[in-house]
Formats: structure tokens, C-alpha cells, sequence
């Protein structure tokens, strides 16, 4: 991933996105508020008021540079103060320059500035305008709650000044530049009299600022209630939501996506890594504004723009403690249920003399009992009591020590189906709407999703046999993948690669809706793409068209047109025609189905199924979304080689049953679909699960059949694991730190050191049981493995355990997994 | 560490029951909770975070 630096620490470095610089470091306003000047920290006294041209233009380079050696796409700089715009038009209009200079050749640059408002000018508003610089207004509600703090030093209200600048940004030349209003929070304020002045103001965004205060500075509660600021801010979000929610609530929306497994879009909220830095107007780098509520040098980083590149900051250690998401935070927080969307809160109000920034926040009640709030008007918020699925405790208990059953499995299979329902019903709706879609693809698909709906109503065992396939949920990523690229990049109707690839994976809906009104015996007519001179029935098969014959080679166009009948499938492309048996079809062998018509020759290559007592599974070497593996997939496989794979299958399966029963049931439930993977040429195992394809392994065939069954249980754990993993956060999603396992060369990310621990428990397991029953050479061999494996698991959940990042229920399938390794 | 209740719902719908036609006039990808859980997550270097610097909005 770009932006992210040097991988050889645990901790990876961040780069710096977000660039607030201070180009005015002094006020005409004397907010009593205000955590630049009234708060602990007093290094503004020191500082050149406004910023010289010189660190301007090294500032700029900083970034660019930055920009350039993490290849961001684009930077945000907010300029601030202070007051920025006591930096006057002229020193604005030359520090605008300097930037857009430094960084158009490199990335794209989103210019802010956030002002008290009292001096802005049409002039100013002119400027900002040329150079589209978004503008952004403190105020906290009406005349009586502004004036409480946001007075001039001599008394004087600013209210009047405020209330001008604004109508300045809502006429409609400026109107553009509206970025919203900031209000600092003042709970002697009525909460409903502040939110509907705000209204009247007709912003595009609002926030709501807790006032920075710290353990040992805490904020006023004059009611000596200990939710006193969440109580306030509810009775805001009440209102908010029963007026329609008619605008922007940062703090709100941050904690509705947060809630929903979305980012935080406040650094004040969330477990998100912080990525903004601080250039003071003295070019000194700083971490962060708020830290000046903690104590007298709390931002400071001893680095400048001068001396130092931005790298270094990156790697300054205040920095760092501030991206480290649930591991950064104390085990109050961690083990708090509404970690996820607070985070702790903001990063200074943990502050206290005594124990630094390892407590929770000093608003944690306040937080506590609004996302709690927030949460429980969501649909299916805190209590949802049914309709969504779950994990009885005893299936939990027995996935987490690795096994699981026909039961637990059984489970997540069901939760599988409702995902891919999901999935497919949202891949519906975003292509339907979607711009960058063709008309004739729009009309594809509705034909398709028509056939699909009846077939939904009236047959629904029907359309599972082709959506539980497990390419499926594979395909429909990869589609909604291509549309978000592809409405951003393509304007609908170029003819580009990326269009065809699109209109390509869109038209596949077609094919499942073909194999679904085939399963069914329903009549239906619907266009499918043709991939490699084939189509393609998922589940089924494909037909290969033109296939050397007597005949000359027919036109075949980019999509083939399926009519489903009673008796048969007529497959039409270009001037080819083709016709395939229903029934045999569905019986799923080569023989007996006819691949005939005014085309040249057409090969159908049927599913082949491997068999064993107990265990039948799809040997997939034709769906052409199965390509999803670590490594690559195998091409269609003789007659020859699918008899070797049908012969050391049937032995795995034993050897599964004879020495590592404990894991055929979870195999027998689960597992739909191997695919044949192309070998190593060094001769290695080869095998793998994709995070996408629930139900499926894909492994290149092993001369051992006792390798094969270690390869189908090892890669079988990883399906598991990753469809409990849709169901339940077990490690803080946000954590991007890497982590040593033992068992690889490079560090992992904890979903991967997670699925690598998870699956060696197997492994260990596996060999384990081999000692046991292996001859004598063979066993000293299974011996070194089985001792191998149970230290690296059981180093990798001594890892897992220490990372801070597990959540409650993660540390508990941890525990179990280590009870495990242990017996 | 306390146990938890290890059986709690988590935040994937149950739309087994649910006509298709019906799931995706409900459907939001950019909302939708259960799709949220599986969804590719914007690549977080595309674009910069909406103002996620407290004291600007």
C-alpha cells in the first residue's frame, strides 16, 4: 500500500497527509476558551506572529517531498493560527502560490482555512475563490452562547462580525467556499437553542467541539452530573435525527460509521491512526494542537522544517504512540464495548500528571453514554435480539480450539448465504444506478436479475446451488471493485480496457441467472459474457466454442445469448448456435451432452466431482473467477490427471478418517470445492484458501495423498476462521502494524499472523497424530514436525495475546486456541 | 479477563428470508452494515481523510 514506509519494525511508519499550518500565530479575538493561548501550553509567546516567506517555501518542499517518496495522491493543508487571517490578503495570496507550485507537479493539493471569521473579507472571499480554498467558521450557537467565550480582549461580542462572515459564505458567489461551523461545546448552553441557530446559518457541515480539558484540568460540569456533555450532545442527536439528519454532524457520522465497521472521521473519535502534523510559524514541527491542553511542551517534536524531513517526524515517537488504534490505548479502554467508535476519545483529554496519556479519557462517561445512545437507534444497533446471525457459545468455543463440527460449520454456512444475499442484492443496486454501465449492459442486467428474482420467490434451493458457489461472492467483490474504480475513471460508453472489464464481470450475472433457471426448469433468456472463447455455468461447466471440427469458424461475439427451455439450453454468439440437453446438463457428466448447431464443434466441459465415502466436492478447473488464490490457478485438466487427483483424493479422505477424524466433519459440512493449482517447479507443497471463496481449497496435487489430507485441513482452517471473521471483530480492524511470525521471512498484519496461527494449530495436530501411527523413520520425521509446528503456534498466540490489538472475544478464541496447542 | 457472552448476534443480517428484490431496494454498500464486513475498504492513500484534523472543518 502507498503511504505506508519501511517494514523492518513491528510498527510500520506512517506518512503525514493532513498539514496544519499555523501562518498566524496571534488572535484579535481573546476566547477564553481557547486552548492556543489560555491552555498549558505557552510556546506561541516565542513565535514570529506571522510566517515568513522562507518557511512557507520549505514547508511546501517538505510536502511535496513527502508526496513524492510515499506517492500520495494528494495532501490536505489546512492553514490555521491563531488567526490565519491576520495574515492579511497579500502574505495569504504569496503562501497559496508557493504550494499550488511546490505541489501540482505532484500530487493534488485541498487547501483549507478555518478562521474565527471576524475579518473576512470579499477580498478574502475573492481569493479564496481563485484558488478553491474551502472555508471553514468557529462559532458556538446563537448571540448569548457565542458571547459567553468568543469575545474581543476588551469584552467586545463577536458576534455581529461572525454572523457577516458567514453571510458572506452563503451568498451565492461565495457559496462554494462554505466548508461549515465548528462550535465548542458549553454545557450552561441549551443544546436544542445552539443546533437550530447553527441551522438557521445553513451550514454544509457542523461539528461539535468538546472543550480540551485534561484529568488534572478537567472540564466544567455545573450540573456535577458525570454525562453531563454526552446528555447535551444527545439531546442535539435526538433532534438531529428526527428532523432527517438535514446536515453534516461530523461527531455524529463519525460514530454511525464506526459503528458500522466504517472509519472515524474525527481524529477527536475512533481507533484511525493519526496522520496530521503541525508546522508552527517558526517552521517547528509539532504533533498535535490539543496536546497544549496537556502541559507546557507537549506538542513539541525538537524537529523543524529546516533541519528535518518529514520522515523523521513520522518516526518521533508521540507520533507513533497515537497511531497504535486499541494497542495504544489502556486496558480500561480496551476492554470497553464501544472501543471501536471511541477510541479513547481525544488523544489529550487522557492527560493526567501522574500516569501521562495511559487513562481513559476525561469525557469517557460522556462518550460512553452517547455512542451508546447512537448506537441503540440504529437498526439492529445494541440489542438486536434476532435477524441477525450468530454463533451459539459451544460452536465459538470448538471453532476457537481449532475443530468445530457439522454444527458450528453448518452455521457459518448459513451466515455465508445471507452475506452472498447481501452481496449479490447490493452488486444490484450500485450497478443499476451506476453511470459508468452501459445502457445495454443496464438492460442485461435487469433481464438477469428478473430471472434471478422469480426464481428467488419460487425456487430458492434453486438459486442457492449457484450462489453458494464459491467464485461467486469472488465475482461480485471483483464487480463492485471495477464500479467504484470505473465511476471515478471511465465515462460510460469508452471503449477502454477497463470498460470492457467492467461490462465483462457484469454480464456474468447472466450466467448465474442461466445455471439458476436451469437448477430450476424455468424459462428464461438472458445475454452472458464469452471469456476465452467460452461460456461459462457456474457449477456446471463450459462450453468451449469453435473447438476444431469439420467446419469452418463461426463470428463469436463478446456475449452469448442463453435461451433456457424445458428440454434445453440454446447458446447463441455471432453467428454460432448451440444446443445443450437440460438434463444431462444437470447430471453433470461429458457424456451425453451434445454441443451442436450451425457453429463449429463446441466442447462441453463438464464440473468433474471427486468422490469419496462421505465427501463429494467440485474439482473446479473451468469457473473463471477461480484464479482468486495466492497462487495461480491450474489450466482444464486432462482425463488423465483429474484420475490422479479422484485416486489420492479417495486416500486423503481416508487417511482423514484413520488418523484425523476430529477434522472430517468440519471437511464434509463445508467443503464444496478444490481447485487444482499449477505446481511448483521447485517441486514444493502448494496450497492456499482465498479470504472470498467460503467452501473452497485449491492446492496443486501432491505425489503423497497423506500430504494432500494436511493440505485439505490446513487450508480448510483458513475458510473457517475467515467466515467466523465476517460474523465477528476479533482483533481491532484498524491495526496496521506487522507482526513477526515464525514460520515466514516478512511480518504480518494480524488477520494474517491470526490465519497462519489458526491453521498451524491444525498442522500440529496433524503431525501429532502422524507419530503416532508412522513407521519408525517415518515417525522421527512426523516427531520433528509435530515439535517444530506446536513452538511456532504456540510463539505466534503469545504474539497474538501481547499485541494489544485482540478485542474481548478475539482474547477468548486465543485462549482456546492455546489450551489447544498445549495438550 | 471476564467471559463474555460468546453467543451475542453479531452485525450480519439474516436475509435468507428476505426476497431479493426486497434486499436490494434496502441495499446500501456504502451503509449497509453486513456488505460493510466484507467490502473492500477504499484504499485510505486515494484520498485524505475529510478533515479529520479536530479543529478544522
Amino acid at each position: 500500500m502507498s503511504g505506508v514506509a519501511g517494514s523492518s519494525g513491528v510498527a510500520t511508519v506512517r506518512a503525514f497527509r493532513q498539514f496544519v499550518l499555523k501562518i498566524h500565530s496571534r488572535c484579535d479575538l481573546a476566547c477564553d476558551h481557547c486552548y492556543v493561548y489560555e491552555a498549558a501550553d505557552q510556546s506561541w509567546r516565542g513565535r514570529p506572529m506571522a510566517i515568513p516567506d522562507a518557511v512557507v517555501a520549505q514547508t511546501a518542499q517538505r510536502i511535496a517531498e513527502h508526496a513524492v517518496a510515499h506517492e500520495l495522491p494528494a495532501v490536505q493543508v489546512v492553514l490555521h493560527g491563531g488567526e490565519p487571517l491576520l495574515a492579511g490578503p497579500a502574505r495569504m495570496r504569496r503562501l497559496i502560490t508557493e504550494f499550488r507550485a511546490a505541489l501540482r507537479p505532484v500530487c493534488a493539493l485541498d487547501l483549507r482555512v478555518h478562521t474565527n471569521g471576524v475579518l473576512l473579507s470579499e477580498e478574502f472571499c475573492e481569493l479564496f475563490a481563485e484558488h478553491d480554498i474551502k472555508v471553514g467558521i468557529s462559532i458556538d450557537g446563537d448571540r448569548m452562547a457565542n458571547d459567553r467565550h468568543r469575545r474581543y480582549g476588551d469584552g467586545r461580542s463577536s458576534y455581529d462580525k461572525v454572523i457577516a462572515a458567514i453571510g458572506l459564505l452563503q451568498s451565492v458567489r461565495f457559496r462554494k467556499l462554505y466548508a461549515g461551523l465548528l462550535c465548542t461545546i458549553d454545557v450552561a448552553n441549551n443544546p436544542i437553542t445552539v443546533y437550530e441557530s447553527l441551522m438557521q446559518l445553513r451550514p454544509p457541515r457542523i461539528d461539535f467541539l468538546l472543550p480540551h480539558s485534561t484529568w488534572d484540568s478537567p472540564p466544567p460540569r455545573p450540573a456535577a452530573e458525570d454525562s453531563q456533555y454526552g446528555d447535551w450532545l444527545i439531546a442535539i442527536f435526538d433532534r438531529w435525527m428526527a428532523s432527517g439528519r438535514p446536515v453534516s454532524i461530523r461527531t455524529f457520522d463519525s460514530i454511525r460509521s464506526t459503528l458500522r465497521g466504517g472509519q472515524s472521521l474525527t481524529e477527536a473519535l475512533g481507533l484511525g491512526a493519526v496522520d496530521l502534523v503541525v508546522i508552527e510559524t517558526d517552521g517547528s514541527y509539532e504533533q498535535a494542537d490539543s496536546l497544549k491542553a496537556a502541559f507546557d511542551g507537549a506538542p513539541a517534536t525538537g524537529f523543524d522544517v529546516f533541519g528535518t524531513s518529514l520522515d523523521v517526524v513520522a518516526r518521533h515517537p508521540g507520533v507513533i504512540a497515537r497511531q497504535q488504534g486499541r494497542a495504544g490505548l489502556c486496558r480500561t479502554c480496551q476492554d470497553c464495548p464501544v472501543v471501536t467508535s471511541c477510541g479513547g476519545g481525544m488523544y489529550a483529554h487522557r492527560y493526567r500528571a501522574d500516569s501521562g496519556f495511559d487513562n481513559p479519557s476525561v469525557f469517557c462517561p460522556d462518550l460512553l453514554k452517547l455512542i451508546t445512545h447512537i448506537d441503540a437507534q440504529r437498526p439492529g444497533g445494541s440489542t438486536p435480539p434476532a435477524g441477525f446471525h450468530r454463533l451459539g457459545d459451544r460452536e465459538f468455543r470448538a471453532l476457537a480450539t481449532g475443530l468445530g463440527g457439522a454444527s458450528a460449520v453448518g452455521q457459518l454456512i448459513e451466515a455465508q448465504r445471507s452475506l452472498r444475499r447481501s452481496l449479490i442484492a447490493g452488486l444490484h443496486r450500485v450497478a443499476s444506478s451506476s453511470a459508468a454501465v452501459s445502457g445495454e449492459r443496464q438492460a442485461g442486467l435487469r433481464a438477469a436479475w428478473d430471472v434471478l428474482s422469480v426464481i428467488d420467490t419460487a425456487q430458492p434451493d434453486a438459486l442457492e446451488s449457484v450462489l453458494s458457489h464459491p467464485y461467486v461472492r469472488v465475482w461480485a467483490l471483483e464487480c463492485l471493485t471495477r464500479l467504484q474504480s470505473s465511476a471515478a475513471a471511465v465515462p460510460p460508453g469508452q471503449d477502454s480496457r477497463v470498460q470492457r472489464e467492467l461490462d465483462t464481470d457484469l454480464a456474468h450475472l447472466g450466467a448465474i441467472a442461466a445455471v439458476a433457471a436451469i437448477a430450476a426448469r424455468a424459462p428464461a433468456t438472458v445475454t452472458v459474457p464469452v471469456i476465452s472463447g467460452a461460456v461459462h455455468l457456474p457449477t456446471l461447466g463450459r462450453l468451449l466454442l469453435n473447438c476444431a471440427g469439420p467446419s469452418r469458424p463461426v463470428r463469436i461475439d463478446a456475449t452469448a445469448t442463453i435461451n433456457v427451455t424445458e428440454q434445453a439450453v440454446i447458446v447463441r454468439s455471432g453467428d454460432g448456435s448451440w444446443r445443450l440437453d437440460r438434463a444431462d446438463l444437470l447430471a453433470g457428466g461429458s457424456s451425453g451432452v451434445t454441443a451442436s448447431g450451425t457453429g463449429m464443434a463446441a466442447e462441453w466441459q463438464p464440473v468433474r466431482m471427486l468422490r469419496a465415502p462421505g465427501l463429494t466436492v467440485a474439482l473446479e478447473d473451468t469457473d473463471p473467477y477461480r484464479d482468486s488464490h495466492q497462487w495461480p490457478a491450474a489450466a482444464r485438466l486432462s482425463d488423465s490427471e483429474f484420475a490422479r487427483w479422484q485416486e489420492r483424493f479417495l486416500a486423503a479422505w481416508q487417511e482423514i478418517g484413520r488418523e484425523h477424524g476430529m477434522y472430517g466433519p468440519a471437511l464434509a459440512m463445508g467443503l464444496t470445492t478444490v481447485t487444482p493449482l499449477i505446481p511448483s517447479p521447485e517441486g514444493h507443497h502448494i496450497s492456499a484458501a482465498a479470504r472470498n471463496a467460503f467452501g473452497a481449497v485449491a492446492a496443486a496435487l501432491p505425489a503423497d495423498p497423506v500430504i494432500l489430507a494436511l493440505l485439505l485441513i490446513h487450508e480448510f482452517q483458513h475458510v473457517k476462521l475467515g467466515a467466523v471473521l465476517d460474523l465477528y471483530d476479533l482483533f481491532d480492524r484498524s491495526d496496521t502494524r506487522l507482526y513477526h511470525a515464525p514460520w515466514r521471512a516478512d511480518k504480518r498484519p494480524i488477520e494474517g499472523l491470526l490465519q497462519g496461527t489458526y491453521a498451524h494449530l491444525a498442522v500440529t495436530d496433524f503431525w501429532r497424530a502422524r507419530q503416532r501411527v508412522a513407521t519408525d523413520s517415518a515417525s522421527g520425521e512426523a516427531g520433528k514436525q509435530f515439535t517444530r509446528w506446536r513452538a511456532h503456534t504456540a510463539a505466534a498466540i503469545e504474539t497474538l495475546s501481547d499485541s494489544g490489538s485482540l478485542t474481548s472475544l478475539g482474547a477468548q478464541f486465543v485462549d482456546e486456541m492455546r489450551h489447544s496447542v498445549c495438550l | 479477563m471476564p467471559k463474555t457472552d460468546l453467543s451475542g448476534p453479531s452485525r450480519v443480517l439474516d436475509s435468507r428470508d428476505v426476497p431479493l428484490a426486497e434486499l436490494s431496494a434496502m441495499s446500501d454498500v456504502n451503509s449497509d452494515e453486513t456488505l460493510g464486513r466484507i467490502l473492500p475498504k477504499p484504499e485510505q492513500a486515494t484520498a485524505v481523510p475529510v478533515a479529520s484534523f479536530q479543529s478544522a472543518i
